[in-house]
C-alpha cells in the first residue's frame, strides 16, 4: 500500500534499501521513529551523516578512521614488527576486541575472489608490499578459513615470501563450544594440521 | 514440496542478507540448481566447511515444482578436493571450470555425462601428480561433445579426405576443411598442423590420462583461441571467464 504522507513513503523507500531491510522491516522502522522523541531521531540522523563526513581510510592501514593516520598506526605502544593481515575493518574490530594483539594491521578491504572478478588490484595489496620494507619482521594471515580467504593467503604467502620475513596463519579449525562429530571434515582436516605440541 | 536428495559440485556462492547465502550446485539429478543456505555464513552454522564453492557435496533440499530457488535442508562433504585449494593455480582452473558450467544453459534437466565430466575434471585437478595446465582446455573440448557439437578434427567436411596439413576449420560445419573445398564466405578458422595434432588429442584423451603438452606456444594459444571462438558461436551469451583472466593474472 501508498501511504498519503510523501516523507512517509520516501522514508519507508530509504530504509528498504538497506542490507536485509524489506519493505516491511522498513514500515516497522518508520513507525518506529515517529513515535521516538525528535532529540533521537535527530541524533540518529546526525550519526548517519558522520558516517560519510568524518569517517575515513587510514592511508596506512586502511582501517576506519576518523584522524589520518589511524590511532593503531600512531600509537606508541603498539609492536610496529607485526602487521596482522584482515579483509575487512570489521575484522579489526573482532581482533581488538580480543586485546590479545598488540601489533598493526593492514586491511586488504575484501578477498580474492576470481569467479567475481575481484582481482588483486581491486585490495590494497600492492600498497601492503612497500610497508613491509621497513620495520616489519613478522606478518600474520588473517583472511577469512573460506575458499576466497584461502586463495588470499596463498596469494599473498607467494608474494611475501623473498621478503624473508617470518609469516603465520591464524589457526583454523573446531569453534568453542563445538563438538568433534559434527564437524565437517575440511574444520577437521585444518584442526589437525593446526595442533599444537601441549 | 517434496525433500530431495542428490550430490553435486558447488559452483558458485552469493551472500544473502546477514548470515544466509544461494548456493548453485551442478546435481547429478537435477542438473543445474539454485538453493538456499540459511545461517550458513554465521560462525556458528552447522554446515561448518560444508558449503564452500569447489566442494563436491551431498545434499537433501526442498524442491518446489517451477521455481528457481529451493530451498536447503542437510548437506554432507563428499570430497572438498584441499590439493586444489591449497594451490592458487589449481583453485583458479576450478573456479574457471565453475563458470563455464554456470554460464552454459543447461536448465533444470540431469546431464550425466556432464555431471561426470565434472567430477574427473575435479578428481584430475586435486592430484598433485598431474598437471593441471591442460585439464581446463580438455574440459572445454569434451563439453563441445556434450552439447551436441563435437569437432571433426580429422577429415575435410567438404570431400571427407584425411587432414595432413594446415588448414582452416569450418566452424558453422563443425569441422575441419581443406583449401579446395573452402569457400570465400565461410566462416573460419585457420589451424597450424600442430594445433590440430594437440586438439586431437585433447579430444580422444579422458581427462585423467591428460600429459602436460609438448606442443609449442603458438600451437597452444592457437587452441585456447579456437576453444574460445568455437563456444561462442554455439552457444549464445557467453561471456570471458573472469576466473581464467586471473589464471593469467598470477601466472
Ligand atoms: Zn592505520
Ligand atoms: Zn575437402
Amino acid at each position: 500500500m501508498q501511504y498519503s504522507s510523501v516523507s512517509m513513503e520516501k522514508a519507508i523507500s530509504e530504509f528498504s534499501k538497506l542490507p536485509g531491510i524489506g519493505r516491511k522491516s522498513a514500515q516497522r522502522l518508520v513507525f518506529y521513529l515517529l513515535k521516538t522523541q525528535p532529540h533521537e531521531v535527530r541524533s540518529l540522523a546526525e550519526a548517519i551523516i558522520a558516517i560519510k563526513e568524518k569517517i575515513i581510510f587510514c592511508t596506512v592501514c586502511f582501517n576506519i578512521t576518523e584522524t589520518e593516520p589511524c590511532k593503531i598506526c600512531t600509537s606508541e605502544t603498539r609492536d610496529r614488527s607485526v602487521i596482522c593481515i584482515v579483509e575487512e575493518a570489521n575484522d579489526v574490530l573482532a581482533i581488538e576486541k580480543t586485546t590479545k594483539f598488540k601489533g598493526l594491521y593492514h586491511v586488504l578491504g575484501g578477498a580474492l575472489s576470481p569467479l567475481e572478478g575481484v582481482g588483486p588490484d581491486d585490495l590494497h595489496i600492492r600498497e601492503l608490499l612497500t610497508r613491509l620494507n621497513g620495520t616489519t619482521t613478522e606478518v600474520i594471515l588473517a583472511t577469512n578459513p573460506n575458499t576466497e580467504g584461502e586463495a588470499t593467503a596463498l596469494y599473498l604467502e607467494k608474494l611475501i615470501k623473498p621478503l624473508s620475513l617470518k609469516m603465520t596463519r591464524i589457526a583454523r579449525g573446531l569453534p568453542v563450544g563445538g563438538a568433534l562429530e559434527y564437524a565437517d571434515e575440511i574444520t577437521l582436516t585444518r584442526a589437525l594440521e593446526g595442533r599444537m605440541v601441549i | 514440496m517434496p525433500l530431495q536428495k542428490t550430490d553435486g559440485l558447488i559452483l558458485r556462492s552469493i551472500p544473502l542478507g546477514e548470515t544466509s547465502k544461494i548456493l548453485t550446485i551442478y546435481s547429478k539429478d537435477f542438473g543445474k540448481v539454485s538453493v538456499i543456505a540459511k545461517g550458513a555464513r554465521s560462525a556458528r552454522s552447522r554446515y561448518g566447511g560444508t558449503l564452500e564453492i569447489l566442494n563436491h557435496i551431498s545434499i537433501i533440499f526442498y524442491y518446489k515444482e517451477n521455481r528457481d530457488l529451493h530451498s536447503l535442508s542437510q548437506a554432507e562433504i563428499i570430497d572438498s578436493y584441499l590439493v586444489i585449494k591449497e594451490d592458487l593455480h589449481r583453485t583458479a582452473l576450478a573456479m574457471a571450470i565453475c563458470e563455464l558450467t554456470n554460464q552454459l544453459e543447461v536448465g533444470q534437466e540431469a546431464n550425466p555425462l556432464l555431471f561426470r565430466l565434472l567430477l574427473s575434471a575435479f578428481k584430475t585437478l586435486d592430484d598433485t601428480e598431474r598437471q593441471p595446465v591442460n585439464i581446463f582446455r580438455a574440459f572445454q573440448i569434451h563439453v563441445f561433445d556434450l552439447m551436441g557439437f563435437r569437432p571433426d578434427f580429422f577429415n575435410c567436411t567438404g570431400c571427407g579426405k584425411k587432414i595432413e596439413t594446415t588448414c582452416s576449420f569450418d566452424l558453422m560445419a563443425g569441422g575441419l576443411i581443406c583449401d579446395d573445398c573452402l569457400d570465400q564466405g565461410t566462416a573460419s578458422m585457420r589451424l597450424y598442423m600442430e594445433t590440430i595434432k594437440m586438439l586431437r588429442s585433447l579430444q580422444k584423451t579422458h581427462i585423467s590420462k591428460l600429459q602436460p603438452s609438448a606442443e609449442s606456444s603458438s600451437a597452444v594459444q592457437q587452441v585456447d583461441e579456437f576453444v574460445r571462438v568455437y563456444l561462442r558461436y554455439h552457444v549464445d551469451g557467453i561471456r570471458d571467464l573472469k576466473a581464467l583472466r586471473f589464471y593469467d593474472e598470477i601466472e
